[in-house]
């Protein structure tokens, strides 16, 4: 479609689409008649404990569970012995559900237990005595790398992977698991033209999660040999097919169902406890629920992982960034997990995409350490780059005397040119930046609020976009109920964004009916529900929403098709839409939806004469890929190997005021304007409150979160001593929406669910305005900061 | 949990719940507002309990004045304190900011003062203004009563020098005093959170504005509130402007602080001086 077509389309009236209609699961969510993971019993049911390593690396020499087993009230124990001799992982299969052998973090599971209450099963838990050989342990990338570190996995070439997306480990590197590079021109030429270079080493700490749900699962074994698995997971496929490794059991004998959940942000996209729960199961044949404790959801679950960016910058005298080289070092923790290492080094380069330097060298180093495995949080790790990136922007603008927002308007990927990667960019990035900018201005203006000692003001900005993974599909599937209602089908979770809410306003949308006349199961269940990828990485809407509208469409089409005889009108000449099916040409030609429906004889129910059921489904599919060599979509001889690296980018522009104690280093966000590039909004109530989540998420990793260790030992696995965010601690957040619209998104949608969290890159650019000192690391403890002042 | 609980006894009177602990000595714990007993369970620090003692019947929950001083009885629960406007006065104002200062309000509703001071936690701040305030204590068992400074109530963290039999049933304030204030202030990582350090501070200024008494206590410096004695010795006697403030900021703190997981010892000093310059200037100003 060409673009001023596309124009149009968006700018006509739509029916549904950009309201800001009430979300589906608002009611029953305050009222807590919602169904979450965590609130399910079944008769007979079993309660699951895990007995997790006490040591950060070792053998186990001894098991004994004599003690666990006369327990009364402990229907089952196991231990690695009880499991198959497989190991899983999403693309690197390194690990066991039980270590069989060998522990590489303490929260790693060494047995489990089953009994009659949560009680007992922990008294059990204690009871079992575990006897192990401690091993040196590494806790840190740069260390585990050299040639005299402890090496965690030392048979990781003879592991399996997955067959789409091995990781590629090009060389000898003591616990390397991953590697990606982009090279695009030449860097060291770019560098020797350069009239400044700054070089600069920044970290980032360990972030948790931190949904309300802990992962919550009842897992049941069938008479006829098939589990049954309700849990709480952002993606019900994905985790029956890790499921059928770790329990070598083919996919089609697990049943996952998902109920409500309460929050993932990338926690939930891997198995934890599910597996074990099964084992269980099948050992007592009755149901066993596993729900983590807080301190195993910081411990045993994915964190996003700590990180060390060296990045060196080249630029002319009129802030055009010529080399950009970039090593960025993952502390993986102790396994790949379900969907942790192979992803950061492979995507968070994506934060490449928003400028366009003359040359860029990026290499990812993905690092088995003796720590907690990785997990994607509100993203793969843009966010966690972009920290360096827009730092350096920043510093470079200060060095050549320029305005920071000048600096980056100078070096964005323009709309219509390529971008590093080689993918065509439709992307407005300058849009974003000039509208949070202004906004913000407007608001200092508004207020006369001036800080007087020992308060010092701020001003920072951030830009880049969050990518959406590719190669990506979904399916959907729609069918007309015998009341006239749509019926969709589909196996996407919800995990608290709304989505569910926003998949029904583009259902009404297409056939023009009110919500209340469309209708989506609460739960995706693998059993019924079409393939669904998972809910992640902001892509439900665009993805999901674009299998919905073209199953719409075929259904629109098969109605028509189905009422053409009841209207003796040709299909060509109908429309259905508002609950009827009606004659374009002639408005009195019309059935309603309901009454294309008989009733049989003796009344016992509604038929589709001579059809079944008027159902159609459909998928959408986007391919994508990199040349690995190149990191980009040409081979170095130039030839086009994919058309795109990711799905989509949704460009965010973040501009912040802090004040800044310079006394006591404490920081307080005084005004925040988060603008993300919606492509078109589908309901801004829904949008609103994803950009005011992830900038709220953005600010507490910025000021206060770190999950920190010592030898591998939690400090602080707890909410008393993680520090988050707490409501008080929040400004108000100005949650903008652009509407620059991706053609391939529905309605020109792009997805919004992660964007804010570039918040987190725009606070220590404020600060360092602040305080006139450069800071190189998150989170910005106060500490940190009377350290600098007092450089 | 880490412990069987076997029982959870809610006695009427003071004896009676002086011979429960008398009898399961080391099995029985007391609970008042169950606040910080909630974290000891979670943080499996309650190992060897089988009974709890609530005492919260025990009529403990009191503020009256006698010619000897302020009485609080120890089951008087924070918000007790800051709805009660004995406490903002200038003598006993430390008391009323630390309990204010506790998140949330339903915690307040909960937690007492008993439990309070006889956690032995170097962070929590109503132990620090208690004892800036000069507080005493009143703690009774089956073999008779003793009355204690609270400064010397701890031995160190969650180590209180009060015995498994004890019940502390009072504190014990001094009366208000004329040219007398007091304050309060911690220094947090967020808007609600336990102090990385927090100073108390009381002054008495004699007649003609010189300092008749100044008591200064520093939290979370030392596992258990540590005096700053540094502080009398320099200005008393003395009229208080920006020169000695600034001479005492050279002097203290007196001892090296101990490091926390947020907050290194180095940190801790940079910001106790600004702290107590800090307070000290809002008690001042309530004097005048
Ligand atoms: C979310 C949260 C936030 C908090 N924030 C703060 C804060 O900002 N600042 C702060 O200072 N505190 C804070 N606290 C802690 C609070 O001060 C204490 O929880 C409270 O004062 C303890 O009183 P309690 O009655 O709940 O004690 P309990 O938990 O009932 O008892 C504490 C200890 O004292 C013993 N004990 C209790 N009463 C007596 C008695 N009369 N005689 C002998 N022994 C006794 C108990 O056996 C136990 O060992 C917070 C607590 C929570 C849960």
């Amino acid at each position: 479609m060409n673009k001023q077509a596309l124009i149009e389309e968006i700018e006509k009236q739509y029916y549904i689409i950009g309201k800001p209609v009430e979300r589906i699961d608002a009611k029953p969510k305050v009222t807590g008649e919602a169904i979450y993971g965590y609130d399910l019993v079944f008769p007979k049911m079993l309660y699951g404990k895990i007995k997790h390593s006490s040591i950060p690396h070792g053998i186990i020499k001894r098991i004994d569970t004599s003690k666990a087993e006369s327990l009364p009230g402990v229907r089952a124990v196991i231990t690695g012995k009880d499991i198959p001799d497989h190991r899983y992982g999403l693309v690197l299969f390194d690990r066991y559900l039980i270590a069989k052998d060998r522990v590489r973090f303490i929260g790693e599971a060494v047995a489990a237990v089953a009994a009659d209450t949560p009680e007992i099963a922990e008294k059990a838990v204690n009871l079992i005595e575990v006897e192990y050989e401690e091993l040196p342990a590494v806790f840190d990338p740069e260390e585990a790398i050299k040639q005299d570190a402890p090496i965690l996995h030392p048979d990781l070439r003879k592991y399996g992977t997955s067959k789409v997306s091995a990781p590629w480990i090009p060389f000898d590197m003591p616990n390397l698991n991953n590697y990606r590079r982009v090279v695009f021109g030449n860097v060291e030429e770019s560098f020797k033209k350069s009239d400044v270079i700054v070089e600069n080493i920044y970290e980032t700490s360990m972030v948790q999660h931190a949904h309300l749900e802990p992962q919550s699962c009842v897992c049941i074994y069938n008479y006829d040999d098939t589990f049954t698995v309700y849990t709480s997971t952002q993606t019900p496929f994905r985790l029956r097919f890790e499921l059928s490794l770790a329990l070598n059991v083919p996919e089609n004998r697990i049943r996952v169902v998902s109920p409500y959940v309460g929050g993932g942000f990338g926690n939930k996209l891997t198995i934890y406890a599910e597996p074990i729960a099964c084992i269980l199961s099948k050992k007592t044949r009755r149901p066993v629920k596993i729900v983590l404790t807080r301190e195993e959801v910081f411990t045993f679950t994915t964190v996003r992982p700590p990180t060390r960016i060296y990045v060196k910058d080249g630029a002319s005298r009129d802030g055009k960034i010529l080399a950009r080289q970039v090593r960025f070092y993952i502390n993986g923790g102790a396994y790949s997990g379900g969907s942790g290492i192979a992803v950061y080094t492979y995507l968070a380069a994506q934060a490449l995409a928003t400028y366009k330097p003359e040359s860029v060298k990026f290499e990812a180093f993905s690092i088995y350490t003796n720590l907690p495995p990785q997990g994607p949080l509100r993203g793969v790790g843009p966010a966690i780059l972009d920290f360096a990136f827009e730092r350096q922007m920043d510093i470079l603008a200060k060095k050549l005397g320029l305005d920071p927002i000048e600096i980056r308007l100078r070096n964005i990927s323009k709309q219509g040119e390529e971008n590093i990667y080689g993918e065509i960019v439709d992307e407005d990035y300058s849009k974003v930046l000039l509208t949070a900018y202004d906004a913000l201005m407007k608001k200092i203006k508004e207020s006369n609020e001036e800080p007087t000692h020992p308060w010092k003001r701020g001003i920072g900005y951030a830009l880049s976009s969050k990518y959406s993974l590719a190669p990506t599909a979904s399916s959907a599937t729609v069918k007309l109920r015998e009341d006239g209602v749509i019926e969709v089908f589909i196996g996407s979770t919800e995990i608290g964004m709304g989505n569910y809410t926003a998949m029904q306003q583009i259902v009404a949308e297409e056939f023009q009916i009110p919500m209340e006349r469309v209708s989506i199961a609460a739960a995706a269940d693998t059993e019924f529900s079409p393939f669904d990828e998972a809910q992640m990485s902001s892509r439900t809407t665009v993805s999901l929403g674009n299998a919905l509208v073209l199953a719409c469409r075929k259904l629109k089409r098969k109605i028509a098709e189905y009422a053409a005889n009841k209207l003796n009108e040709d299909p060509d000449h109908l429309e259905v839409k508002e609950g009827f099916v009606v004659s374009k040409r002639n408005p009195d030609k019309k059935i309603r939806l309901e009454d294309l429906f008989a009733r049989g004889k003796i009344r016992t129910g509604t038929f589709l004469e001579g059809e079944g059921e008027l159902i159609a489904s459909a998928n959408w599919f986007i391919q994508a890929g990199i040349d690995k060599e190149t990191g980009r979509i040409y081979d170095k001889y130039g030839n086009k190997v994919f058309e795109r690296v990711v799905n989509f980018y949704t460009p965010t522009g973040v501009a912040s005021e802090v004040w800044v104690n310079v006394e006591t280093g404490h920081i307080k966000v005084k005004r925040l304007v988060t603008v993300v590039d919606a492509g078109k909004v589908i309901n801004p109530k829904l949008v609103e409150g994803q950009i005011i989540g992830g900038s709220a998420m953005g600010i507490s990793i910025a000021l206060f979160e770190g999950l920190q260790w010592q030898n591998g030992y939690a400090l602080n696995p707890n909410f008393a001593d993680y520090k988050l965010i707490q409501h008080a601690d929040l400004p108000e957040i100005i949650a903008i929406a652009t509407e620059t619209p991706l053609p391939h998104g529905p309605f020109g949608a792009r997805g919004v669910g992660e964007a804010g969290l570039l918040v987190s890159d725009a606070i220590p650019n404020a600060v360092s305005n602040a305080i006139g000192k450069e800071v190189k690391k998150i989170p910005l403890m106060p500490e940190y900061i009377l350290k600098l002042l007092a450089e | 949990m880490h412990y069987e609980l076997k029982d959870y006894i809610k006695p009427k009177t003071l004896e009676e719940a002086l011979k429960l602990l008398h009898d399961y000595k080391g099995a029985a714990k007391i609970i008042a507002g169950g606040t910080v007993i909630h974290e000891l369970s979670e943080r499996n620090l309650l190992e060897g309990v089988e009974y709890f003692v609530d005492i919260e019947n025990l009529g403990l929950n009191y503020v009256r004045i006698e010619k000897d001083g302020l009485h609080i009885g120890a089951t008087t629960t924070f918000n007790q304190i800051v709805n009660n406007s004995l406490f903002t006065k200038p003598s006993y104002y430390a008391l009323y900011l630390a309990a204010k200062g506790v998140s949330s309000y339903q915690v307040r509703n909960v937690a007492t003062i008993g439990g309070s001071v006889c956690s032995s936690i170097s962070f929590l701040d109503v132990p620090n203004a208690l004892v800036a305030l000069n507080a005493k204590a009143k703690l009774v068992s089956l073999n008779g009563e003793r009355i204690e400074n609270v400064e010397n109530l701890f031995l160190g963290m969650l180590n209180p020098n009060i015995s498994e039999d004890e019940i502390l049933t009072e504190i014990i304030l001094p009366l208000e005093e004329t040219k007398t204030a007091s304050y309060y202030m911690k220094l947090t990582e967020r808007a609600f959170d336990y102090a990385i350090v927090s100073v108390g501070i009381k002054v008495k200024l004699n007649e003609n504005g010189y300092v008749e008494n100044i008591r200064t206590v520093f939290g979370n410096v030392q596992p258990t509130p540590y005096i700053e004695n540094k502080v009398y010795e320099i200005a008393k006697g003395k009229y208080i402007n920006e020169d000695l403030i600034k001479k005492i900021m050279e002097e203290i703190p007196s001892v090296e602080p101990i490091d926390s997981i947020n907050a290194s010892a180095w940190y801790k000093k940079k910001v106790l001086k600004v702290l107590f310059r800090d307070a000290l200037k809002e008690t001042l100003e309530m004097i005048s």
